[in-house]
């Protein structure tokens, strides 16, 4: 009864369940919590990249009106080490006096009101030795790490293959810095309560940050309760615990009182991490008729000096196309600069657009049609292993798309679409999703009444999570989904994993799939143990659910509700654990295939100003079976926003001399904005995917992937000029 | 911080005569934004919102004369039919919210080279109505900037208003910024023809210290004023003659020489705009 029969593979798009709480102000997000008694922080950041911190005078801030304390590494607490989670976290702060990126957290100030707290921390004088900064990735000096995650990988042999190619395209491709900057400032509200500590806090993964803030401050993992019932958008800006979250910690531990710290928008620029910059080395070989025959993929991207990060952005090369020979490399160099970190589609936003945009020059070098060439060289298989994907709708994606797009009017010459001073071009992209799930944990709970609950210490950043899981866990149960709440957000709930790598909804999905199939096995072993129970001996493979209600698949009259049950055995309610682990591709004897898609775009350039303007977008994608249509349209058209952000705005400007982030406001830093995003038409193709029981692919991050090189391969087809360095400025197109 | 409210004109003039070292709120769109940056802190605020006779605007000797207090959303609303180079410009300001709050005064006070309302202030030969307790300067807007955000007031003035020509033939607004809204200019251009006297005015928005008029380019069309057709060769040189007068730098918005390039496209392409309604007997 479990496995879903006949799933469609579009879900009912329900309305999000937690819209009214939203919409009516009464979704409690961290920043909006607060407790009595409760005190402010405000942190101050180092000025310089690189050096020691020689004198700090907090004289004038301590007098400074309504301050309670003022913490720096002269007084902070010792506190332990930061264990890595899935990836490092960043060390405790305060601990010494060395600069490691301009606007390290090197004080906060705890005071009555969060104007005195950032009023007093204007007043804190630092003096600073300063040390040479290393601020770009071609600094000899610089520490490069080759392989840094044992993953380089090749097969056949490149060297040779470009050597006889025919055909061949050379070309380096950058990506900028970008910003996760989600919209909620994210902010850690401390509590203590003896030796237990509750932390109100923005984040996409609650566990992660209990387990963190309880190894620093030697806590058993219990004594720390992490809250998040709804955070204002992360796009992986939470998936690590960042030091303020220690600071806010450390401060109510000083002052008794429970400290809200909530970081200002150019903190969130400094403290959160953010998308590497990227360059992406490609060389192609092919056949006069534009068959590849190798693929070599290069890429470097920046660290912080102390963390670390994982974001291939070679391994695209390794899965997105057929091609007997394939090298793909990737080398990291640290910096003095605030740490990388995930950010929507991380690696794979900058290696497909280096990818594609190698791809979309080749189609032109051998006179192909930007189409025909990616379908000429489908990777039917996966080109590494040989094996089946567990799905693929690539082809699909990308035929559908031509078609709504209307793809067949293009003409083929550059420049030879004009409208007015406009020059009208086609882009395409095609885009290949890494594959990416851990363990997660559930449970679900049916009440006396025949309702249900789901509960798991996941958090849902804006994506839907709370939504589609009822609707999962109803449909698994045979209820309605407004009879299904779903609780999550609280570290207290089952283990759950990271909102990330688009990862989540397979993860929870398959536990939560587990779990009911548990729960309504016990529903059908305490029928069994009813002899007047119409259940009494059918065998649990003959069960099916629907309405509340088990019953013998075929003949619907025979059964009994779920209330009935409970109510038949004097109990209030029933519940099972579910837990799920990601399947092994070796039993499977498939690979595990994450969403594919297909972008296209008509971009009109001004012949004479160099403006270029996105027309319209098609955004066709796999996502294997969609539980909700409605959110994960949103989800695409979200990530569209944020591809056209990468492609045409969005650049995080470090200063060379400073090493000091020079945009970090909404006034500077620009994002798309209503003007800028034209209509999108968003489709879903695909079947269930084969390599979890729910059958699907996450689909949170793909939507941004693809848009930008399906922009720049528009602007070549109007201008005939190849742009390949995002963002795209009006002065390159110009050039 | 001090923070001085006035409810009438006189009684602001005499706030601002007692504490020159006042920062006057109008919308507050600047000056709000600024505090919240800490890009320094004023010794006192002396808000104007309260003052009713800035809001209103009226008709004065061929110009509208606008009160400090008189929003962007108001001229769109309001003015647009005589002063169509200003409406055009008020358009392109920040958002709904912003356009809602901010004032053309409060653009002069800011005085950024980028303020959108500049351009077309300088093409239609705007005027600006300074006023302290010492009595009312009128003050041409070509003479207001003196340097990158830097006006002629003396520090007990204030701005009363600002009096704005009736139309009296095509005006135009282009403006180009690096995304498609809520944007600082990179650069940007006002064109005012004046049909009667056949004279022709030119402002130009962030490509030099402060706004400016392309005063060669205004004489060479004037004297070479179109007859039928809009000669190309003309529109070039009047391209070429707008950009030479900018003198613009490069940073993060765009290089000079995009610029320099934008401006002589964008001052073509408003000449063609205008000429066409010149044609069409006024309309656009
Ligand atoms: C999100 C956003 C978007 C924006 N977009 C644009 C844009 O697209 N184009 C653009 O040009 N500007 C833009 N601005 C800037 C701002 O909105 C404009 O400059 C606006 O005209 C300021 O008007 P205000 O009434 O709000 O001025 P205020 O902020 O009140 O004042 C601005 C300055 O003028 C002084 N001042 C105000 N009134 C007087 C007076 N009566 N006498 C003397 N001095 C006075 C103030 O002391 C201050 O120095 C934007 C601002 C924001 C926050």
């Amino acid at each position: 009864m479990t496995t879903i029969q006949q799933p469609r593979i579009l879900g009912a798009g329900v309305d999000r369940v937690d819209g009214p709480l939203k919409v009516t102000g009464q979704a409690r997000y961290p920043n909006d919590v607060n407790l009595p008694g409760m005190a402010y922080a405000a942190v101050v950041r180092s000025t310089i990249p690189s050096g020691r911190i020689t004198r700090m005078d907090t004289t004038a801030a301590e007098k400074s009106p309504g301050v309670l304390e003022v913490i720096t590494h002269e007084n902070a607490d010792h506190l332990g080490e930061a264990p890595a989670t899935f990836i490092k976290n960043p060390q405790p702060p305060l601990q010494d006096d060395a600069i490691r990126f301009y606007g390290q957290y090197i004080a906060v100030v705890v005071a009555d009101t969060q104007q005195n707290a950032t009023a007093a921390a204007g007043l804190i004088e630092v003096e600073y030795e300063r040390h040479e900064a290393i601020l770009d990735p071609h600094d000899p000096r610089a520490e490069r790490i080759k392989d840094p995650w044992g993953e380089d990988t090749a097969w056949g042999d490149v060297r040779t293959a470009l050597n006889r190619a025919p055909v061949m395209i050379d070309q380096t491709y950058t990506t900028s810095e970008n910003t996760n900057n989600p919209l909620g400032l994210f902010t850690t509200l401390a509590s203590w309560d003896g030796d237990t500590l509750t932390l109100h806090d923005s984040n996409q993964w609650p566990n992660m940050i209990q387990q963190v803030v309880a190894a620093m401050f030697g806590l058993p993992r219990d004594a720390v309760r992490v809250l998040t019932p709804f955070v204002g958008g992360g796009f992986g800006a939470g998936l690590r615990c960042w030091s303020h979250i220690p600071l806010a910690v450390m401060a109510a531990r000083h002052v008794g009182r429970p400290v809200k710290l909530e970081l200002t928008r150019p903190e969130m620029f400094t403290g959160l991490g953010h998308r590497t910059s990227s360059i992406n080395w490609i060389r192609l070989g092919a056949t006069r008729d534009g068959r590849l025959t190798a693929i070599e993929h290069e890429s470097l991207t920046t660290l912080p000096l102390d963390g670390d990060e994982y974001e291939p952005c070679s391994s695209v090369s390794t899965w997105s196309y057929a091609s007997p020979n394939v090298t793909a490399r990737d080398q990291q160099v640290r910096l003095n600069i605030p740490w990388t970190n995930f950010m929507r589609a991380p690696g794979d936003a900058q290696g497909n657009f280096a990818l594609e945009s190698a791809i979309d020059e080749l189609a032109w070098e051998v006179g192909l049609d930007p189409l025909e060439i990616r379908l000429l060289n489908y990777a039917e298989v996966d080109p590494k292993t040989g094996r089946p994907w567990s799905s693929n709708a690539l082809r699909r994606c990308l035929e559908v798309g031509a078609q709504r797009f209307g793809w067949s009017n293009r003409n083929p010459e550059i420049g030879s679409m004009r409208d007015g001073h406009e020059l009208v071009g086609y882009g395409v992209a095609g885009v290949s999703f890494f594959w990416y799930q851990q363990p997660c944990s559930a449970k679900v709970i049916v009440r006396g009444d025949g309702s249900a609950y789901v509960r798991s210490a996941v958090t849902d950043i804006g994506t839907g999570t709370y939504t589609i899981m009822a609707q999962l866990a109803a449909g698994l149960l045979g209820l309605e989904v407004d009879q299904v709440e779903m609780q999550l957000g609280d570290s207290s709930m089952p283990v759950g994993t990271a909102a990330g790598g688009s990862g989540l909804t397979a993860a929870l999905g398959s536990a939560v799939h587990d779990a009911c199939g548990r729960l309504i096995q016990k529903f059908v072993d305490l029928a069994g143990t009813d002899p007047f129970s119409p259940l009494a001996n059918v065998p649990f493979e003959d069960v099916a659910v629907s309405e509340g209600r088990l019953f013998r698949k075929g003949d619907p009259t025979r059964g009994e509700s779920l209330a009935r049950i409970l109510a038949v055995h004097g109990l209030t309610e029933l519940s099972a654990d579910g837990n799920s682990t990601p399947n092994s591709p070796d039993q499977l004897g498939m690979t595990p295939a994450g969403a594919r898609g297909a972008r296209f775009v008509e971009v009109r350039v001004d012949e004479d100003l160099g403006r270029v303007r996105v027309a319209r977008i098609v955004t066709v994608n796999d996502g294997g079976r969609i539980l909700n249509e409605k959110l994960a349209r949103s989800q695409i058209l979200g990530g569209t926003v944020g591809g056209v952000g990468m492609a045409l705005f969005e650049d995080t400007v470090t200063d060379k001399d400073t090493g000091r982030i020079a945009n970090a406001t909404f006034g500077d830093y620009l994002i798309p904005v209503n003007a800028d995003i034209p209509d999108v038409h968003v489709e879903f193709v695909g079947e269930p995917d084969a390599f979890n029981p729910i059958g699907v692919k996450g689909i949170g991050e793909i939507g941004l992937v693809g848009v930008a090189p399906a922009i720049a391969n528009g602007i070549f087809h109007a201008t005939g000029k190849r742009i390949r360095s995002l963002p795209i400025t009006m002065d390159e197109v110009m050039d | 911080m001090d923070f001085l409210r006035a409810t009438t004109w006189a009684e602001a003039l005499r706030m601002k005569a007692d504490r020159p070292d006042a920062t006057p709120v109008q919308g507050g769109t600047d000056v709000m934004v600024e505090i919240n940056l800490d890009k320094g802190r004023p010794k006192a605020l002396l808000d104007l919102t309260p003052v009713a006779e800035l809001t209103e605007w009226s008709v004065e000797s061929g110009n509208i004369r606008i009160g400090a207090g008189v929003t962007y959303t108001r001229i769109i609303a309001e003015l647009a039919d005589r002063l169509p180079g200003l409406a055009q410009a008020s358009r392109t300001v920040g958002s709904p919210q912003i356009r809602n709050r901010g004032t053309v005064a409060g653009n002069l006070g800011a005085a950024s080279p980028a303020g959108d309302s500049h351009p077309p202030l300088l093409a239609s030969g705007a005027i600006v109505e300074a006023e302290s307790v010492d009595g009312t300067r009128m003050i041409p807007v070509g003479d207001f900037y003196t340097g990158v955000k830097r006006h002629a007031l003396a520090s007990h003035e204030l701005i009363r208003a600002i009096h704005v020509p009736v139309k009296r033939g095509p005006q135009y607004f282009s403006k180009i910024g690096t995304r498609n809204a809520m944007v600082i200019a990179v650069c940007s251009f006002g064109i005012a023809l004046n049909a009667e006297d056949r004279t022709v005015g030119t402002g130009i928005g962030s490509a030099a210290p402060t706004p400016r008029r392309a005063v060669e380019a205004e004489a060479f069309l004037a004297g070479n004023w179109p007859a039928g057709d809009l000669d190309p060769a003309v529109a070039k040189r009047f391209g070429e003659l707008v950009a030479a007068a900018a003198a613009p730098i490069d940073d993060v918005r765009g290089s000079s020489g995009y610029r320099v390039h934008a401006l002589a496209v964008m001052a073509r392409r408003t000449l063609g705009w205008a000429w066409q309604e010149l044609r069409n007997g006024g309309r656009s």
